[in-house]
């Protein structure tokens, strides 16, 4: 199958491990283990190597990660913390990419390490390695230290496409490559050239290697993938076949580059490409221009816009794919080769030619055609954006498909059955994440729910480094805990801890890029009034064409870089809580006027340092009529907290307000009714008071539809009725007025 | 990287179901790995043994990737940078053999590259063997490959197929007549080498 992530995580992770760095004679080793019982050796061997890929001096926390590739293929993800203040590293092994989960996990195991109770870094473990995984949209919840602390990360959602800032891997890689690197790139992996990034940084090392993986989505590296090489492993870069492998500088200083042959290689830390072929040449010059164009928009490069304009790349590339679907019935789907290439556009059929023949491509088509086979559908990203793409020929191949399987569906079940038995066990849970995400809309509002729920004051939610956190009752951290270390004496550096001192224990060693970690709670928003909405009114009355979906991110900074005028009181602007994030800095920073380009880019060299901001809309002059919106809110807008939880951007004549989503009052069953209930959200430093039609949810014969409603006391305007799956179109329909 | 003394260095590429032996055969050649295996953490392992050709030495790097069952056929960029491709086979099983088009429809696609092929049955110390010898040699002849049955338990034919590989890749190299595939690849102190990745390296 295509995808290289095992479907069949039982636990949260599957081995956390403490390596001691390498000394002049001696090799890195791990001095503990949790939990004892995982014997797979070759890795067990291997993570050192990747815990300390070189010498090297560490000055700050720092957290990257590695992967380690089975016989099958399949990845196991390795993430990994280097404190200053410790002599140890610490590593966490999983079958689960969840970067931004995983190193919040470290940083609660870094604290819990000098616990003076011996056994509360084992219960943590112990109580994390058992619980069950939540849903995807759920979080995954455990308490320990005695059911005093929380620890809870939020469970990504299937098809998700990685956001700046939210996913700290893609913001890195944004952030060191420009777009043009970035294009050349991802030009180079469409040809599975041997690519080589390198930087000074593991952190940006593997965050971009990881990040350029992302970026192909819906295709999936085959080769080679080596986030960090270590120094041991160098000749891997005379590999003949394909690779993606992060060099770190030192490592590569070493290597002689006429035996590794013609690579492309990324300099991460200088930001330039070197690459011996022309492959951006050699893509279709419209795909290059749309992308280009795409990226170019800055404004529109937040939230998912670089992974959404490279989706869409792909999309006018491959997305054709479904024409040269075939469906007879009473047999499977197969994909038509020369059909795909004969219906595609003049200027695309030379490189569709080569690109049948990539490795990436044809995982592609198999992992589509075992999707439609098994009944799924068209459901993930990908095909959303497709049918965006092409709207009349995705109903006409929906009709098709819904023929097909409905009369596989007549011939009995057995058909889907049996196809379903023979998919190995990777595909059938893969399988069942794409049913979630096909059913949309009732795991979302589940999801939605249950976050809700969990949101309710009676659960303890702080983590342990929140400053939230009932940190009182850990007293102490002075001790090493030094009963478990069972290794203890033959570790030579033992001792160290001492330099721990009991002040730097109890407070809380978090780097600064890992305040983000935390996806837990709601951010409590405090907004101060701003006036907009008399510009917003002029919008509105012109009667202007809806907000062009490609800028789709609303949280633009951009958009304060021009807009002078409107925002009166740039200082109150905050959004003080990451909930469960220490406040590291003062919240001060925040609302940002005038900035130049160079200086918006800049915002995002941390997650921290960004923020939701509404969006702005061009003035354009001249009073509006009072009774076209009355003095009710009006929603323009909307978003998604850090944690994931869906935000709207409510105007009223004076302000404009960041509310969170109201749970749907009506059940997703419930068919018949729409009910409304008027919800009464206040913000706190807010004066107004917004009323907010609730979403409503509602099936619509087979199709889940959304319809949204805003209440402006004299008439209900029907905003948008869409019928996508997915919270997040909902969310865009909101953008359109 | 590994500094030694060799005129020329090939990279070798084996490609087959799982399960018909590749990882034997390299192991029974290199007699253990060198470097020790990486391919239950990278997912690819290698193996180098440095042969004389004549006077010549030369580095034979053989390239096994693990979970080749996932795909359905290997592509052509797969190979793009190898110099000799060996498909493998267990003439002990049937299915091993049918899959051999399969894995052969993109190299066929790819017939003007001269990428030295070979098909190897493997496990000849087997009783129960499926596929005659003659079978195996029409279907190389057909593809234009060489054709050799092996057995890595017994250790037979193993250092002949290495060995006749190298030769024929040296051939190649000495009259030029060599796939060009990352060429003119500058090297570090400037020179162009016009075969870069035979590396011609006389340390």
């Amino acid at each position: 199958m295509g995808s290289r992530l095992r479907e069949d995580a039982k636990h949260f992770f599957e081995c956390f491990c403490e390596v001691v760095p390498p000394t002049n004679d001696k090799n890195a080793w791990i001095i503990q283990q949790f939990p004892e019982k995982y014997k797979d050796n070759e890795v067990l061997k291997a993570v050192p190597n990747f815990a300390y890929p070189y010498k090297f001096e560490n000055n700050v926390i720092q957290h990257y990660s590695f992967v380690l590739t089975d016989l099958e293929s399949k990845w196991t993800f390795g993430f990994c913390r280097h404190d200053p203040k410790s002599e140890t590293a610490i590593v966490v092994l999983s079958y689960l990419p969840w970067h931004q989960a995983f190193y919040k996990f470290l940083d609660t195991t870094a604290v819990l390490m000098h616990s003076p109770r011996s056994d509360d870094l084992q219960d943590f473990l112990s109580s994390i390695y058992n619980a069950r995984i939540a849903d995807p949209g759920r979080n995954f919840i455990v308490s320990f230290n005695r059911g005093e602390s929380v620890f809870s990360v939020e469970v990504p959602r299937p098809f998700q496409l990685p956001s700046i800032p939210e996913n700290r891997n893609l913001t890195e890689y944004y952030n060191a490559v420009d777009i043009n690197n970035m294009i050349v790139v991802f030009a180079s992996m469409l040809f599975e050239r041997r690519i080589v990034f390198t930087s000074k940084k593991l952190k940006r090392l593997s965050a971009c290697v990881q990040s350029a993986n992302d970026i192909i989505y819906p295709m999936n590296w085959q080769h080679i993938f080596i986030p960090v090489l270590p120094m041991t492993l160098q000749d891997y870069l005379l590999a003949p076949m394909p690779f993606l492998i992060g060099v770190p500088e030192e490592v590569f200083h070493n290597v002689r580059r006429s035996e590794i042959g013609d690579v492309v290689i990324l300099d991460a830390d200088a930001n330039t490409v070197e690459s011996p072929f022309d492959d951006i040449d050699n893509l279709p010059q419209e795909v290059v221009g749309s992308l280009k164009k795409q990226l170019r928009n800055k404004s529109a490069l937040l939230g998912d816009g670089v992974s959404r304009a490279f989706l869409r790349a792909l999309v006018q590339l491959i997305g054709g794919y479904r024409d040269a679907l075939s469906f007879k019935l009473g047999e499977k789907v197969t994909f038509d080769e020369a059909r795909f290439i004969e219906t595609r556009p003049a200027s695309l059929q030379p490189f569709l030619r080569k690109m049948l023949h990539l490795q990436i491509f044809q995982q592609f088509i198999e992992e589509r055609l075992a999707m439609l086979n098994n009944g799924l559908g068209f459901s993930d990203e990908f095909e959303m954006e497709a049918c965006r793409y092409s709207e009349k020929a995705s109903s006409k191949l929906k009709q098709q498909y819904k023929d097909w399987t409905s009369s596989m569906k007549k011939e009995g079940t057995a058909f889907f059955k049996s196809v379903k038995e023979k998919a190995n066990p990777a595909m059938k849970s893969a399988v069942k994440t794409v049913k979630d995400g096909g059913k949309g809309m009732k795991s979302a509002y589940k999801g939605l729910k249950s976050k809700l729920k969990e949101n309710q004051p009676q659960q303890p939610k702080s983590a342990p480094n929140s400053p939230t956190g009932k940190r009182r009752t850990v007293p102490g951290f002075s001790l090493p805990g030094a009963t478990y270390r069972k290794e203890m004496q033959s570790f030579k550096t033992a001792g160290i801890e001492s330099r721990y001192s009991p002040l730097y224990l109890s407070s809380q060693p978090v780097s600064p890029d890992t305040r983000d970690g935390s996806r837990s709670g709601s951010p409590s928003l405090v907004i101060p009034p701003i006036d907009l909405m008399s510009e917003m009114k002029d919008y509105f009355k012109l009667n202007t064409p809806p907000v062009d979906r490609s800028l789709k991110p609303v949280r633009s900074l951009e958009n304060f870089k021009s807009t002078s005028s409107p925002i009166t009181s740039p200082d109150h602007w905050m959004f003080p809580a990451r909930s469960g994030a220490p406040m590291a800095s003062p919240p001060n920073r925040l609302f940002l006027q005038n900035l130049n380009a160079q200086e918006t880019q800049n915002l995002l060299q941390s997650p921290d340092d960004v923020f939701l901001s509404p969006p702005s809309v061009p003035p354009r002059g001249g009073p509006p009529p009072k009774d076209l919106f009355g003095t009710e809110p009006f929603v323009i807008g909307g978003g998604h907290a850090e944690n994931g939880d869906p935000l709207f951007y409510v105007a009223n004549q004076h302000s404009v307000d960041i509310v969170k989503l109201s749970p749907p009052t009506c059940s997703p069953r419930r068919k018949t009714t729409l009910k409304f209930k008027n919800i009464h959200l206040k913000m706190k430093s807010s004066k107004v008071r917004v009323f907010l039609q609730s979403c409503c949810v509602f099936k619509l014969k087979t199709i889940t539809s959304f319809l949204f409603y805003v209440h402006d006391y004299h008439r209900v305007n029907r905003l948008k009725s869409l019928c996508n799956q997915d919270i997040d179109h909902f969310m865009h329909a909101c953008i359109f007025h | 990287m590994i500094m030694d003394d060799y005129k020329f260095l090939f990279k070798v590429v084996l490609v087959g179901n799982a399960g018909v032996g590749k990882t034997c055969l390299v192991r029974r050649f290199t007699q253990g790995l060198f470097p020790p295996g990486q391919g239950a953490t990278i997912g690819v392992d290698f193996m180098i043994k440095t042969v004389d050709v004549g006077s010549e030495k030369v580095k034979l790097q053989i390239w096994d990737t693990a979970g080749q069952e996932r795909f359905r056929s290997i592509t052509q960029s797969y190979y793009r940078s190898a110099h000799a491709l060996i498909l493998v086979y267990d003439i002990s099983c049937q299915p091993t053999f049918d899959c051999l088009p399969d894995w052969l429809r993109e190299i066929e696609e790819y017939a003007s590259s001269k990428v030295l092929r070979v098909l190897v049955g493997n496990k000849i110390d087997r009783e129960d063997r499926e596929i005659p010898t003659v079978v195996g040699e029409e279907f190389a002849e057909r593809h234009n490959m060489y054709f050799l049955e092996t057995s890595a338990k017994e250790s037979d034919n193993v250092e002949r197929l290495f060995m006749q590989i190298a030769e024929d890749l040296m051939k190649q190299a000495r009259s030029r007549d060599l796939p060009r595939y990352d060429s003119n690849t500058t090297t570090i102190d400037g020179k162009t080498s016009t075969i870069s990745d035979f590396s011609c390296c006389s340390k």
